[in-house]
């Protein structure tokens, strides 16, 4: 437990929703979010743990900051590079055949730099032999993403300003592309409830045929980072991120398209 | 209101809902066995984070009178000719207009790296210590005076001077600098008379993708307390954080420092380049220089920056001036002892 104490919380709890800081201790709090404690690993003691690993990939290579250098060169042509990633998945649900759910409920905030952030843990109960499904929203669902639920860094830093709906990110994906003629520019593709509407996205990953072996699941969820400008969706950067580009925080229709993107996003894998 | 702690080895906190523009806080005060009376120590504006405060020091009254007093004691330096004060002063949001680079000392409580380049991290009992042991150097055998001794005494339980109590008391004084309440809070409180029209004018270009400041002055910190190369250099290579982390993609990257009181923190940028907000606001706008490390976030580097009109920079200069909190500039518990 890390040695502090906490000297104040926010007006959280006239919300309805658990401070992450308050009472408890700092770091352990970091994974539960808006909707607080109930959650990571709710199985019974004794369970299966199970831990899910996120990986961070583009064109099916690492992403790492070398993708500033050597690019990845999309379906619409455009080559382009990461240097900052970071996003919230919430009530992360592995689900069996047979036998109850594992949830991590709440929000689990990851930074692609940051290898702490990018492991979920959970519980499955003894006896579960088959997996069936791995469920996730993709940001925040609308019930959780409200302003001032996060009082604590990084979460908090994902504001999202009131003048555009309030609540939070639920991604700020950055780099840079070829804008031709050897120009290398920003891209900023930060998803979130624009003008207050919901564009989280339910993500239902098929685990059937999945198989619990010895005392520990190890499991990967991989996002494959272009798919957010591929499918179904193409993404030309020459129309989105041509300078000047003030972003698309306020683009609904970029927003939606973000949202149909990443159905396809993510893929699930066994060590 | 008042609020008092008991020792307790469990991690508590108090919310004080709705009590007012501003929360006077005391929980999770430890080591002591009697009741303190924290009022006017610590004071967490609303939306604020919570404060961390370390087991081993905890904020009393007498710890806090001991920072204050070191914090304005030339005794505290080597050669006996500099206070934290000196260049830090208080009617500059404990900033100086004359000394170089010198970051305001404006909710440090809420810090983990501190300096323009982060190479001093960690809690602020670690900043103070660095302070008092490197900057300083201090020499312990100058605050062997009776007066400090006494001092000692009452925040410690023991007289002996060490250059680590002498942090930690620094440390303590440092967390009451809190300043959250500026006519932006007045205004975010509901006050709509806070705000001139240009004001809001101003906000609402701030918290949007076409200035892009939101992002990275950020939270009700106005800071993110990270690093970015916003572009003042085209020649970035091993300077800013990338000197501290060796890392490339940190070259030409600062700290982000807070806006609040930034109407009276100038000059500005590490290097002290710009002397006026309205400069500031100028460079964003059309004197972004594009370098390999660029923040993403920056707004058109290749072109110059944002292209704000001329309306639109006084309206975010005026909203600038409006995150001035008087109050802190102002509160005689802050001012020489």
């Amino acid at each position: 437990m890390q040695d502090t104490r906490v000297l104040g919380c926010a007006v959280v709890a006239a919300l309805g929703l658990t401070c992450a800081g308050c009472g408890a201790d700092v770091s352990s709090a970091k994974d539960h979010g808006a909707r607080g404690e109930g959650g990571a690993g709710g199985a019974p003691p004794g369970g299966v743990p199970v831990t899910i690993q996120l990986e961070h990939r583009v064109g099916g290579l690492p992403l790492g900051e070398s993708m500033v250098d050597t690019p990845f060169t999309n379906a619409a042509g455009n080559a382009f590079g990461v240097t900052r990633l970071v996003y919230f998945l919430s009530d992360v649900t592995l689900t069996p055949r047979g036998g109850a759910p594992a949830v991590a409920a709440g929000a689990h905030y990851v930074d692609h730099e940051e290898p702490a952030t990018r492991e979920i843990e959970l519980s499955l109960e003894e006896g579960v032999s088959e997996l069936a499904s791995l469920t996730f929203t993709f940001g925040l669902p609308p019930e959780a993403n409200v302003s001032g639920a996060f009082v604590t860094a990084p979460e908090s830093l994902m504001e999202w300003p009131e003048s555009m709906g309030g609540g939070y990110h639920y991604m700020k994906l950055e780099g840079f592309w070829s804008h031709g003629d050897g120009e290398v520019v920003p891209f900023k593709a930060h998803s979130g409830a624009a003008g207050g509407t919901d564009y989280s996205v339910a993500v239902e990953l098929d685990a059937a045929g999945l198989v619990v072996e010895g005392d520990a699941l190890h499991l990967r969820l991989i996002m494959n980072v272009e798919q957010w400008f591929e499918g179904p969706n193409l993404w030309d950067f020459r129309e989105r991120f041509t300078p000047p580009m003030y972003g698309i925080m306020h683009d609904a229709a970029a927003q939606r398209s973000l949202q149909q993107n990443g159905a396809t996003v993510f893929s699930l894998e066994v060590p | 209101m008042r609020w008092a702690a008991r020792s307790s080895r469990a991690i508590g906190a108090v919310f004080a809902l709705a009590c007012g523009p501003l929360f006077t806080l005391a929980c999770g005060v430890l080591g002591s066995d009697e009741d303190v009376d924290l009022d006017h120590l610590v004071q967490i504006p609303r939306g604020f984070p919570p404060m961390e405060v370390p087991d081993h020091n905890p904020t009393t009254p007498e710890g806090v009178a001991l920072g204050r007093q070191l914090y304005y004691d030339q005794r505290l330096s080597n050669g006996g000719a500099r206070a934290c004060a000196d260049c830090h002063l208080q009617e500059r949001a404990f900033s100086n207009p004359a000394a170089s680079g010198v970051l305001a000392h404006v909710n440090l409580a809420w810090s983990r790296y501190f300096l323009w380049d982060g190479s001093e991290e960690g809690t602020l009992e670690d900043v103070m210590r660095f302070e008092v042991e490197e900057f300083f150097q201090t020499d312990v055998e100058r605050l062997r005076e009776p007066d400090l001794e006494e001092m000692f005494q009452a925040a410690f339980g023991t007289p002996e001077i060490t250059t680590e109590r002498a942090a930690l008391a620094l440390a303590q004084f440092q967390r009451t600098l809190v300043s959250g309440n500026s006519p932006y809070d007045r205004y975010m409180q509901g006050d709509r008379s806070a705000l001139s029209a240009s004001e809001v004018r101003g906000m609402k270009l701030f918290y949007s993708e076409r200035a892009e400041c939101f992002h990275c002055h950020a939270t009700a910190l106005f800071t993110d307390n990270l690093f970015h190369n916003i572009g003042l250099d085209a020649e970035v290579d091993g300077t800013g954080r990338g000197a501290v982390t060796g890392r490339r993609i940190d070259d030409g990257a600062y700290k982000t420092p807070t806006l609040r009181n930034v109407a009276v923190s100038g000059p500005y940028m590490h290097d002290d380049r710009f002397a006026t907000l309205e400069e500031v606001v100028d460079f964003y706008s059309e004197g972004i220089v594009d370098s390999p490390t660029i923040d993403p976030l920056i707004v058109d580097p290749r072109g110059g920056g944002a292209q704000l009109s001329r309306a639109e920079r006084e309206d975010l200069v005026a909203f600038l001036r409006a995150l001035t909190d008087e109050g802190f500039l102002n509160e005689p518990a802050f001012g020489p002892p």
